[in-house]
């Protein structure tokens, strides 16, 4: 009776263990590769030293302040965009997915998406005169700070909704994000129609995503926000292991279910709301990954989240990547790449797993 | 003591019991039968401290189960939903490991808990197992496995322990339900309080020592078998006439519908 037990933690311990160190490495070449590929071409030896000469150590290779200067003001920044922005994605969208039961669930869900993107395309559409008038200092934080407020309005309005006398009604929590997701489009369309041109090709631009022309001032505060809350997810992988089995089930095995649900809903808004504020609709990643990390570890959320996020982050950095280098010297939106990518990964998924039954 | 008192339950605003108290000791089994929708969820809901009273009081130890944390609550009862939708892809160990998780024990004990459930509930060799690939009946006896290792303590402790069934045995074999009852008496004999609820008279005569009848917004009858299971009692909360027999091995009441007389 015991054997089985005794034999199954080494196994286990195995299975997880060489995914893990694949993503690691996958995550590590794409770092190298995004820093190093571009109009001025940095080696991999050459990435590493600076980075040792950052950090006080002695520079082991020949860089020019040019190189350097590449590297450490225009590519770092946009590269580490790239891993908060795919592993808050990636890890929200796991979490959601927890909390609904349900494999389909993703940011966007909670009007994130559609709130973030009726506030920057009403700042486009009314900002050009306000933001004439504010000081210099503050325009760099004016689109995305409308984008995260209108994500988090439109979250807020979705929680009071499906906020009843005896607690949170996930069922009404995800058709009210629907109805407003929809509202927000509806909003978005408005805007579109009453648009000059310029201004409608920025607020498509803002809705295919884009991680170009990252500053370090605003990549700080998102980059804290999405860590924090990420690590905030990670204390939650048991409860949401229990959420799996039902609420009922949750509360009966010992967790605070009402505390639970909305501290999940929050912490998601907050690092899907941060992530699309600085960088625009990116689709699929919050879906895509969490599913792909179930393939390979399984749903438990211990293992679940941290390999979303290295997933998610591996695969902003490419597909950020591809985005710079296939039209040179323009770049494609990465939304438009990660749905192009993703979307048929999707669909063979699907498939694939048809055949298999 | 696991208690109502008093306890009038709804659901919305429809009042499905009203005034209800029940009792439930450490070592016994209590068995609530009763027509579909006569409220034997209900009271399983409530006495688990998910549904609470609109009037009366549920109570653990004295205690209004509304203040117990849900931790501390977990370590001492568990219940069996009567359905359980899992749709993604736990090992069955996994899931087992779940009910573990209000206990702040070492890795070896929980895998000792998780072990002797699943054997326990005649599993054992199922750890491993993709959840999903299991039959309704398996995957049923799976979570009652999670909830035994919920329940589960290597050293005896005086504080009871209550498990909660609802409808167990609904679908299961014959000899499947005959498992899952005999682990029922057997948490009893360990010191734990166990209700559950069920249709089949007969098995709860069976292997209850306590019959709860539910009619109406309260109790036809509340008692031992014997005194609860009369055909006149029987026939008048089901509306179907009833033969008792006896069960030629233990003596406990045994119910058939009775010849329907109308259609010779």
């Amino acid at each position: 009776m015991s054997l089985p037990a005794m034999a199954l933690p080494r196994r286990r311990r195995r299975r997880e263990r060489l995914p893990l160190l694949a993503l690691f490495l996958l995550l590590g070449a794409a770092l190298l590769l995004a820093l190093g590929i571009g109009a001025v071409p940095i080696t991999p030896i050459q990435i590493l030293s600076i980075l040792a000469e950052r950090i006080g150590l002695p520079g082991f290779a020949e860089t020019s302040t040019a190189e350097t200067a590449v590297m450490l003001s225009i590519r770092m920044p946009r590269v580490i965009l790239a891993v908060v922005v795919g592993a808050g994605l990636a890890v929200s969208g796991a979490a959601l997915q927890g909390l609904f039961r349900n494999p389909l669930a993703d940011p966007a869900l909670l009007g994130v998406t559609g709130g973030a993107g009726l506030a920057a395309a009403t700042a486009i559409l009314f900002g050009g005169g306000l933001l004439a008038t504010l000081p210099a200092a503050v325009a760099p934080w004016f689109l995305p700070g409308a984008a995260f407020l209108g994500a988090l309005t439109v979250t807020a309005l979705v929680y009071g909704i499906a906020m009843r006398r005896e607690g949170m009604d996930l069922g009404t929590l995800l058709l009210a994000g629907i109805a407003l997701n929809a509202l927000a489009g509806a909003g978005l369309g408005l805007i579109t129609f009453v648009s000059e041109d310029r201004q409608l090709r920025d607020i498509t631009f803002w809705m295919l995503g884009s991680l170009a022309g990252t500053a370090w001032p605003q990549l700080l505060p998102v980059a804290g926000m999405i860590s924090i809350a990420l690590a905030l997810l990670f204390r939650l992988a048991r409860p949401l292991n229990a959420m799996l089995l039902g609420e009922s089930e949750a509360f009966h095995i010992g967790f605070r279910v009402e505390s639970l649900k909305r501290q999940l809903v929050i912490i998601t808004a907050l690092a899907s709301g941060a992530a699309v504020a600085l960088t625009g609709t990116i689709g699929f990643v919050g879906l895509l990954v969490p599913h792909l990390a179930r393939l390979i570890v399984g749903p438990d959320h211990r293992r679940l989240l941290p390999v979303s996020a290295l997933f998610g982050a591996t695969l902003l950095l490419f597909a950020d990547l591809i985005g710079r280098l296939v039209v040179l010297p323009a770049e494609l939106p990465i939304g438009v790449v990660t749905s192009f990518v993703g979307a048929p990964f999707f669909l063979w998924l699907l498939l694939r797993g048809e055949a298999r039954n | 003591m696991l208690a109502l008192e008093s306890a009038t339950l709804a659901r919305g605003d429809r009042i499905v019991l009203e005034d209800i108290s029940l009792r439930l000791g450490s070592g016994e089994v209590l068995a609530l039968l009763g027509p579909n929708g006569s409220g034997k969820s209900t009271i399983l809901h409530a006495l688990a401290g998910e549904l609470k009273p609109a009037a009366g009081a549920a109570m653990l130890d004295g205690i209004s189960l509304a203040e117990w944390q849900p931790a501390a609550l977990a370590r001492r009862r568990a219940m069996l939903a009567q359905q359980n939708r899992l749709a993604f892809g736990f090992r069955v160990a996994e899931v087992v490991a779940l009910g573990r998780s209000a206990h702040h024990a070492t890795a070896a004990e929980n895998d000792a808990a998780a072990a002797a459930a699943l054997d326990a509930v005649g599993l054992a060799d199922f750890a491993e197992r993709d959840y999903r690939k299991l039959s309704g009946g398996e995957q049923q006896r799976v979570h009652l496995a999670r909830c035994l290792a919920q329940l589960w303590t290597a050293v005896r402790t005086a504080e009871p322990r209550y498990l909660l069934l609802d409808e167990p045995v609904a679908n299961l074999d014959p000899a499947h339900q005959q498992t899952v009852l005999r682990v029922a008496r057997k948490m009893a004999a360990a010191g734990c309080g166990v209700v559950v609820s069920m249709h089949d008279l007969n098995l709860a005569a069976t292997h209850a020592d306590r019959l709860v009848l539910l009619e109406g917004r309260g109790f036809a009858g509340e008692g031992s078998p014997a005194e609860v299971l009369t055909p006149n009692l029987v026939e008048r909360v089901y509306g179907a006439p009833m033969l008792l027999l006896r069960h030629p091995e233990s003596g406990a009441p045994i119910l058939v519908p009775a010849a329907d007389r109308s259609a010779k």
